[in-house]
């Protein structure tokens, strides 16, 4: 194996973000090294249920359609011949309190006012699209936009389909420091070597701030531990993505998601605690998510519980992604604060850094994303449970 | 939600758990036993169903009379014992417990895990179909059901387990076509000796006599090669090995058959106590991934100890003095007895203990695999029963950059069916380190994560409104 | 030997009989058996068929550990037979694949 001593981008981090960008990156021609500590997939990207959620970006930005983005999961599916688990049959979001519900129809016309395709479902239409949905559920609405990927699965194959357009992986293989000369990142050390690079991406997600320090930027984001548990159960027992719409509000921290697998397995999830790096699979979550899956959907009750687990979500205090330069370091990128819909923006993720890379800009404006407007508001930061 | 305050939980009611349960009850503990089975006695102590009338006992074999022997010291001593539950995660000082769909704790000063072991998974090709078994689901079977697996049985694998149990086929009435021997010819009779001191010795000459009288062909260098047949297994086809197990082509014969039992040894039950966060090391010698522990079997974490061939494959005496040490030792640090008086007590054992693994040290090698164990299978063999992941599987995920069982997973949905990995585990590790290059040792098993056994989502559902 | 079965009834005495189903057909059975017992003592080995490859499983480990028993039991998707007492009633099924689709 010949000594690789440069390349043109240096990406840190191995989830769905960074193998997204080596992927996007390798494919416009620049060579491409991709360093990550543990085995691929080993942080957010290797707990996460793997939705694909109907909206696209944040309040930050205009919406964007949900087709297109699933036309980028659809296209790279079959540019790349992999196997994601690519599921496209829709989402079905539900209410079950008169709050939530009165939201829901809010939502739903904000929604279809943008022109993104879902509908309030009378009570008959949700029997007959979920028949196993709980008389509690009081209403429901269902887009065709969204689905599921494995993000596993993905991950491997970004790096997969990175690798065939001339990208080098590097697995278990943590960077150790990051060489910063006249106002640039000339560099990365990893794995007792040092490579050079043109341009440095930190895609590091939870462990961002970690990796920032090397290059002397500050990246705000903490690890949000979200647990999930996997159940057994026969096909078509759930037949879509649900999830539960609440409320915005101080003691929202997030809905219920039952996502079914091809194989016979349906994941539930989730919870939201900041606990540190800390992934252990708590007692009490799995309580907690039990009895509201089954407050969803009663039938669950029957199934068995074959194992549960945790990972840590990049996320900011104002919760919105940081895809943007660092105003230090002329060639240092950020891609993070994903939170729990890294599986959804992983692909588009992927495009605009290749953008500020080859472009020097990007096709739409991301302007809410900028990292430099943490260093803006820097008194008081009050992230932490929502 | 129920929870029981003890001073020691022991998880497993076999010969080392109800072992260790009899001395810390004695030695003033508060002790409660907890197993998965419908009654005490784990596996070589199964006892059969409550429903059935024991009528002649002699005919139940030595190892029921032993198993009762026990059993009747521990109903004496008033020991708690809960069954049919499951322990589905652990922590130090708390063991999360679903029986059925109740799920209920147990918080104790000390634990002791003696969750046994299950038969190795030997995949070959064939091994899946019905009739195909474990030597122990065979036993078990036989042993507590009272019933058949079969009618024309082939033994195939090594250890003492598949002499026993060849005869008890025999006397049961199935007409036992062969048994293969993979060990070293010249020193398997002393196998038996695992189970216990130099008086066994006679046992494992008298079972191969027993064999020889019933005219049970007993052949030793040789092992199955493929079970075949469709819908279920009609016919064996066997060959010659040489002393690493690897097979002499052109000495393959073909047998009728209608039951296959395998029985190559067994692998230690560790998801507790890698859940728990207890080192391992890795021993084939003793299964495979197994803990850590001190003279007095207690393990890296505080409090926390092992016993029987969950710590180890050793057989039942072995288990039972290990046990007593582990029940022992836990009473003294939970303050029950002081040092003296745990070195009285558990001197008797430990120089047993001592003396049977001076005979294991000699042993080690004949029954642990040897690397043509893992050269049975073809591309199309299945490692994974459960997600039916083949060997041609894994090779593709190695050439593809894989080098952990933390890779395979996910990509091939190895580990992630029913079972937890049990049955397809010991042989990844094997077999990714040979297509690796890596020392098994070097590869980390598959991340523990509760529930350790499946558990209904119902159990989960306890509702804490009466707190 | 109970006639056409290999039970083995040596030192023991069964309990009481019963009758369960399997597959639709009625199966006598006796108190204390398990459903792995019943079935592998009549001569039906077949007790699930893999998901992927539509094979047919039977009992493997025998003691809870492999999962290779599991059939639907009294409308319980990938209960292990051999972990199952049966008691009279009971409604036991080839389990095909991950379960019949709801």
């Amino acid at each position: 194996m010949s000594e690789v001593t440069g390349f043109d981008v240096a990406v840190i981090g191995g989830g769905v973000i960074g193998t997204s960008i080596a992927y996007h990156a390798a494919k416009r021609g620049l060579s491409v090294g991709l360093f990550e500590k543990g085995p691929l997939a080993s942080g957010a990207s290797g707990a996460s249920l793997g939705l694909r959620s109907i909206w696209v970006w944040s309040h930050l930005l205009p919406l964007e359609s949900g087709l297109k983005n699933d036309q980028r999961f659809i296209d790279f599916a079959q540019e790349t011949g992999e196997d994601i688990e690519l599921d496209t049959s829709g989402r079905i979001i539900v209410a079950n309190s008169e709050d939530d519900l009165g939201y829901m129809h809010e939502f739903v016309e904000r929604l279809q006012k943008r022109g993104i395709e879902i509908r309030l479902l009378d009570q008959a239409e949700i029997r007959d699209v979920e028949p196993n949905l709980s008389p509690r559920v009081i209403g429901a609405a269902w887009s065709p936009i969204g689905g599921n990927a494995m993000p596993i699965k993905l991950t491997y194959a970004l790096a997969r389909a990175a690798r065939r357009l001339g990208a080098s992986i590097f697995t278990h293989t943590p960077v150790t420091g990051i060489d910063v000369a006249g106002g640039r990142a000339v560099g990365v050390r990893a794995g007792a070597k040092q490579y050079r690079a043109q341009w440095v991406v930190n895609a590091a997600g939870a462990w961002c701030a970690e990796i920032g320090q090397f290059a002397g930027v500050d990246v705000p984001v903490v690890p949000r531990k979200g647990q999930v548990m996997l159940l057994n159960a026969p096909p078509g027992f759930v037949r879509h993505g649900i999830a539960s719409l609440h409320k915005p509000g101080p003691q929202q921290t997030g809905g219920t998601n039952i996502r079914p697998t091809p194989h016979g397995q349906i994941i539930v999830g989730g919870t939201s605690e900041y606990s540190g790096f800390d992934t252990t699979a708590r007692e009490e979550n799995a309580r907690d998510i039990a009895r509201r899956c089954v407050d969803l959907v009663p039938a669950l009750a029957k199934l068995s519980v074959l194992r549960s687990w945790a990972g840590v979500r990049p996320r900011t205090s104002d919760g919105e992604f940081i895809i943007s330069g660092a105003e230090q370091l002329d060639n240092f990128l950020v891609a993070t604060g994903h939170d729990f819909v890294g599986v959804t923006h992983s692909l588009v993720t992927g495009e605009l850094i290749t953008e500020m890379m080859t472009e020097g800009k990007t096709s739409v404006p991301i302007d809410g994303f900028r990292l430099s407007r943490f260093t803006a508001s820097k008194s008081g930061q009050a992230h932490g449970a929502a | 939600m129920r929870t029981e305050r003890v001073d020691l939980a022991i998880v497993g009611a076999g010969p080392a758990g109800l072992s260790a349960a009899l001395e810390a009850k004695a030695a003033g503990a508060e002790v409660l036993v907890v197993d998965e089975n419908d009654r005490p006695g784990g596996q070589i102590f199964r006892q059969p169903p409550r429903a059935f009338r024991i009528e002649d006992r002699a005919k139940l074999g030595r190892d029921h009379k032993r198993g009762r022997a026990l059993l009747d010291a521990v109903t004496a001593a008033g020991i708690g014992i809960e069954t049919n539950t499951a322990v589905w995660n652990i922590a130090p000082g708390h063991l999360a417990c679903c029986s059925g769909e109740t799920s209920w704790e147990i918080q104790s000063g000390a634990i002791v895990i003696a969750t046994g072991a299950y038969d190795r998974p030997v995949p070959l090709p064939g091994w899946t179909l019905p009739g195909v078994f474990t030597s122990g689901g065979v036993q078990t079977l036989l042993k507590s059901q009272r019933v058949l697996a079969g009618r024309r049985v082939l033994l195939t694998g090594t250890g003492p387990l598949n002499l026993v149990l060849a005869n008890q086929l025999a006397e049961a009435g199935a007409d036992v076509v062969a048994v293969l021997e993979l060990a070293d010819p010249g020193l398997f009779e002393l196998m038996p000796m695992l189970r216990g001191p130099w008086s066994l010795l006679s046992d494992g000459i008298g079972y191969v006599r027993q064999l020889r009288r019933r005219k049970i062909p007993l052949m030793r260098g040789w092992t199955l090669i493929e079970a075949r047949g469709t819908g279920q297994v009609t016919s064996a086809v066997i060959g010659q090995v040489d002393r690493d197990w690897r097979l002499i082509k052109g000495t393959e014969r073909t047998f009728d058959v209608d039951t296959i039992c395998l029985g190559y040894g067994l692998v230690p039950s560790t998801e507790l106590s890698r859940l728990i966060g207890c080192e391992h090391r890795y021993d084939i010698a003793l299964g495979g991934w197994v803990p850590n522990h001190d003279l007095y079997r207690e393990t890296s974490i505080a409090n926390v100890f092992v016993a029987g061939d969950g710590s180890g494959v050793a057989g039942s005496l072995v288990a039972m003095e290990e046990g007593r040490v582990a029940g022992l030792r836990a009473a003294m640090r939970l303050g029950k007895i002081s040092e003296p008086v745990f070195t009285e007590k558990s001197a008797s054992s430990l120089q047993r203990l001592r003396r049977l693994g001076r005979f294991r040290a000699i042993l080690d090698g004949l029954s642990a695999p040897r690397p043509g164990l893992f050269e049975r299978m073809t591309d199309d063999t299945l490692i994974c029963r459960c997600e039916e992941v083949s060997l041609g599987d894994c090779r593709q995920a190695v050439k593809e950059g894989a080098v952990s069982l933390m890779e395979l997973k996910p990509r091939l949905r190895a580990g992630m069916g029913m079972c937890q990995a049990r049955i397809c585990g010991p042989t990844l590790i094997e077999v990714l380190g040979g297509l690796t290059g890596q020392a098994p040792e070097a590869i980390k098993p598959f991340s523990q994560r509760p529930p350790v056994k499946p558990i209904p989502l119902a159990a989960l559902l306890d509702s804490e409104a009466a707190e | 030997m109970t006639t056409g079965s290999t039970r083995v009834d040596l030192g023991i005495k069964r309990g009481t009989e019963i009758t369960i189903t399997v597959d639709g057909k009625r199966i006598v059975a006796f108190e204390g058996e398990t459903v792995a017992a019943v079935l592998l003592a009549c001569g039906q080995r077949i007790f699930r068929y893999s998901a992927k490859r539509n094979e047919p499983r039977s009992l493997y480990c025998g003691i809870g550990v492999c999962q290779e028993c599991r059939m639907v039991i009294d409308g319980n998707i990938n209960t292990r037979a051999c972990m199952t007492t049966v008691r009279a009633g009971m409604v036991v099924k080839t389990q095909h694949g991950l379960g019949d689709p709801v």
